[in-house]
């Protein structure tokens, strides 16, 4: 047996060294550097037994997974074709998806999945029917970044596949060229949009992977290596900034683009089914991105399952990121949003820095514990304005003023509902240092909704009111104390309490530990009684609180935060700035760190460099 | 006797043949309870075909937010698109986009009336102009303090003069695009725009929560509608080819207002439409003073009395953008 394992381990070697071979030798400019030496090649060693043969084995099983499956949709086609298994099948199933193609660019990311799994392995018949499918079906291109990068992903990839062909094959009246090059170009401007300030639907535990999709795809099928090398990059850096941002695979802190359901039970998402994919480190969920991610060959670098897994050492982690583009009221077209987290093995707290930043889906912050099983959900407290507005929306797309709410309420249902748990609101600011949070409202009379409200889960072992005003909670392993800047009453719901404040002048301070800190949860109550603490709410809401770990915060509403008195500069915020992450803004670099491990991905050469410190 | 009956016959055939034909347009921006990427009922372009009955032309799913036909070849075609702008040849039977991933959400498209191979199209994100048919186009935002521009309207008497809609207010320009100058009221947001051919110097513009303005100078001045019209968010303005002096809008909750004294004084329209919601109007350049009425939710209504009464023309259940009218060539 030991025999068997010494013979894997010199082939896994062997083969190790190929991987970076073909790799330098395909893709590198002459320039690029791998200081690998031999404590790295036995690190790596070890690293394919710790990282990579796990990896490689819920792929497996997750191909399988749909594989096995015969509901008849497109990603059970293409695992089936990944598997070679099933033909007849899998011809019929197409057959019936083509009579009737809808979905815009939801239907082009499956479809050219099958269409390139199954490029050697369906009959000449059915592959004729899907390429005139190009012709006859007029798919949307939708109206936000991730619909745009999944069509011009599928236009790239199949006017590859069929060039030099006129406008008249193709559904848009544009020939092969012109359709792949304009595809070329916007997927390359996205990238360096991304690289250089950030991802406008930033950070979307719901729609992560629908940007994993498509930079999968291209990695799998492009057949130009720039491009391919491209992908790559765009894939370890769209998994860089998920992965310093989780706990248990759950995308803490604030966010753009997600739903009331998954604020509460983060696991629900398609980010937590794919870091289950690539680091193991959440329970498995199926998810078809998560899916094509696994039959891409793309790899994981181990630093990245590192990164996302060790919580052994708290961090603070900030990250610059953009808002979808502004079309109305604002002289920005991407205004600037600053994240902040904090991340420890048993609890973690972010936020962004409130306002406007992102249309109907945004989470501005929240305190998120570990679970024993993350799938239980409702580890998390945070507030909210339940803002809703034309103008809000107007910001961001295109149609009339008045009717916009109306319209979006038919998809959204949530949107202008005075108890829904996600919104943005121009009348919401935050600033976060470590694990405190103060948050501050200040509601013109007459606003949609002028209360406030508070989550709260009854999963809590605790939740107490102090006479002092403090709320002091116990979830999982942490310790939350959170203070009303208002009054307020409780609602009794079915999974959680509502803190509901009417008054328009509003604000909490949190403050947020870890059990084994403190020999009772009595004793992290005293240490909070003992911090100084002021508050007010006139003429503007403001705090000024010193935190455990000694800080002194102090903001007011509409004035620039301060921490021990030096005003936090904004305009200094790193792209990515974190013990795991590093990229200065407008770099198109980032750097990845590990204790002595690095990796940097770098867009203006189109490389990879690894090395040991 | 036998052979005067032929060449009447002869010649009665040639009359109608000579006569423009009336070819109406709709664009339809969404279905109820459209959602991107779901299994969505048609939109885009409709072509009225009689009583209430439409013939869907081109891309199932194209959200057309305005349409352009060029009366000397009805087979020439814009649409206005959230995708971009369409362009069409061969009267909608194969489409082109024209535009790239640089141009999007555009909310309007016009073809010079002295050059239909020059166009404009208005979006989101500013002005852009083609001098070929859309094989080109080029950014044409100079001087415009917002870039999101909803409506473009060219002077249908004076070439290279164009009037745009913008979110701050009314701009002009009178070299093609080259550069624009603010004109009119400030702290207004535009949204419709429309120049009376016939009659010199008519103009009629709609705003959120202002009503509308009118000039009759030429856009030199312009009066503010009186009375409960000017509380009004008008989305879709008109003069009656016919009898200039005719003038209808509609928006937001509104339902038609009609003028009949050259915008100095507006009234309700009597009857009520199905829905209050009003984005497109026009008047038919065949018959006099019927108006046509584009709704959100209700579909396409047209009325020969100003509003007394409305007769359904179709199209149930979707949100009509614009509604096109020409006289094209036969």
């Amino acid at each position: 047996m030991k025999k068997y394992l010494m013979l894997w381990l010199i082939i896994s070697l062997s083969l190790n060294f190929i991987e970076i071979s073909l790799a330098q030798y395909v893709f590198s400019p002459v320039t690029q550097k791998h200081f690998i030496d031999q404590q790295r090649l036995e690190n790596t060693l070890l690293n394919r037994l710790t990282v990579l043969a796990p990896y490689h084995e819920r792929c497996d099983s997750i191909i399988d997974f749909y594989a096995n499956r015969t509901s008849g949709w497109y990603i059970e086609i293409a695992a089936k074709l990944y598997r070679g298994r099933d033909l007849d099948w899998v011809v019929a199933k197409l057959d019936t998806l083509m009579q009737k193609p809808g979905g815009d660019m939801f239907w082009m990311y499956p479809f050219i999945t099958v269409t390139f799994i199954g490029q050697d392995r369906l009959p000449l018949v059915t592959r004729q029917k899907m390429r005139d499918l190009w012709r006859t079906y007029t798919p949307y291109r939708g109206d936000t970044e991730n619909h745009w990068a999944m069509y011009y992903t599928a236009l790239y990839l199949i006017t590859q596949m069929y060039p030099n062909e006129p406008g008249e094959s193709w559904y848009n009246g544009r020939s092969s060229t012109e359709n792949h090059q304009e595809a070329e170009e916007y997927l390359l401007s996205w990238m360096d949009l991304t690289t250089t300030i950030g991802q406008g639907e930033f950070d979307s535990p719901d729609y992560f992977g629908v940007f994993i999709v498509p930079m999968a795809q291209l990695y799998a099928f492009a057949k130009d290596p720039r491009m391919k090398q491209r992908a790559a990059m765009m894939l370890d850096y769209l998994i860089a900034d998920f992965a310093a941002e989780n706990l248990q695979g759950l995308w803490i802190g604030g966010h753009s683009r997600t739903y009331p359901d998954p604020v509460l039970n983060q696991w629900n998402t398609s980010a937590a089914g794919i870091s289950w994919l690539l680091f193991g480190n959440t329970p498995f969920q199926p998810r078809g991105e998560a899916a094509i991610l696994a039959m891409s060959g793309y790899k994981v670098p181990e630093i990245l399952y590192y990164i996302a897994t060790d919580r052994s050492t708290p961090y603070i982690h900030k990250e610059l990121k953009r808002t979808r583009h502004r079309m109305r009221y604002s002289s920005l077209r991407n205004a600037p949003v600053y994240k902040y987290n904090y991340v420890s093995q048993d609890y973690a707290v972010g936020s962004l820095q409130g306002g406007l930043l992102q249309p109907i889906q945004q989470h501005t912050w929240d305190v998120t514990w570990a679970l024993d099983d993350v799938r239980q959900g409702y580890n998390t407290i945070f507030t909210v304005h339940p803002y809703s507005s034309g103008h809000e929306l107007a910001m961001y797309f295109p149609e009339e003023v008045k009717l916009m709410t109306r319209g979006v309420v038919k998809s959204k249902n949530t949107y202008d509902s005075w108890d829904k748990w996600t919104s943005a609101s121009p009348y919401e600011q935050v600033f976060q240092h470590r694990d405190a949070v103060i948050v501050l409202y200040d509601i013109p009379k007459g606003t949609r909704f002028e209360h406030i409200s508070g989550f709260f889960p009854k999963s809590l072992h605790r939740r107490e009111v102090h006479p002092s005003g403090w709320i002091f909670c116990h979830g999982g392993k942490a310790y939350i104390a959170y203070y009303p800047l208002a009054k307020y009453q409780w609602i009794d719901e079915e999974k959680n309490w509502r803190l509901h404040s009417r008054e328009r002048k509003n604000g909490a301070v949190v403050q947020v530990a870890a059990e084994h800190d403190f020999v009772s949860f009595e004793a992290f109550q005293q240490a909070i009684l003992k911090l100084n603490l002021v508050t007010r709410l006139t003429p503007k809401p403001a705090a000024k609180f010193q935190t455990l770990s000694g800080d002194v915060m102090e903001f007011g509403y509409d004035e620039p935060p301060s921490l021990n008195q030096v005003a936090i500069d904004y305009q200094a915020w790193k792209l990515f700035d974190g013990p795991f992450l590093y990229a200065e803004k407008g770099s198109r670099t980032l750097e990845m760190r590990y204790g002595a491990l690095r990796r940097l991905l770098d867009f203006n050469t189109l490389t990879i460099k690894e090395w040991v410190e | 006797m036998r052979y005067w009956f032929v060449v009447f016959l002869l010649g009665l055939n040639f009359a109608l043949q000579a006569q423009p034909k009336i070819i109406i347009h709709a664009a339809v921006l969404q279905n109820q309870n459209y959602v991107v990427g779901a299994a969505n009922a048609p939109t885009g372009l409709f072509r009225y075909e009689g009583d209430t009955l439409w013939t869907h032309l081109g891309w199932r799913n194209a959200r057309t937010f305005g349409i352009a036909v060029n009366p000397a070849n009805p087979d020439y075609i814009f649409l206005a698109c959230g995708n971009g702008a369409l362009r069409s040849l061969d009267g909608g039977a194969s489409w082109r986009i024209t535009t790239d991933w640089r141009m999007t959400e555009v909310l309007d498209v016009v073809m010079d009336p002295f050059d239909s191979n020059q166009v404009f199209i208005a979006t989101a994100y500013g002005i852009w102009r083609s001098l070929d048919r859309g094989n080109s186009w080029i950014a044409a935002n100079q001087g415009l303090k917002s870039n999101f521009v909803q409506t473009i309207e060219p002077d249908r008497r004076r070439a290279k003069r164009w009037l745009a809609g913008t979110e701050d207010g009314l701009f002009q320009t009178i070299d093609s695009g080259t550069s624009w100058q603010k004109i009119g009221p400030e702290q207004i947001a535009v949204r419709d725009i429309h120049c009376c051919a016939e009659k010199p110097g008519y103009w009629i513009v709609g705003i959120e929560d202002k009503g509308v303005l009118v000039s009759s100078d030429d856009g030199n001045t312009w009066r503010a509608g009186i009375g409960d019209i000017a509380k009004q968010t008008i989305y879709a303005v008109a003069i009656d080819p016919s009898y200039p002096n005719r003038m209808a809008a509609g928006g937001y909750q509104s339902g038609v207002w009609v003028s009949r004294d050259g915008g100095r004084s507006w009234a309700a329209s009597k009857q009520k439409l199905p829905a209050l919601d009003i984005h497109a109007l026009a008047f038919d350049p065949g018959i006099s003073g019927r108006l046509w009425v584009g709704t959100l939710g209700a579909g396409i209504y047209y009325s020969d009395d100003l509003g007394l009464n409305w007769t359904y023309a179709g199209l149930n259940g979707t949100d009509i953008w614009d509604i096109h009218i020409i006289k094209g060539a036969r």
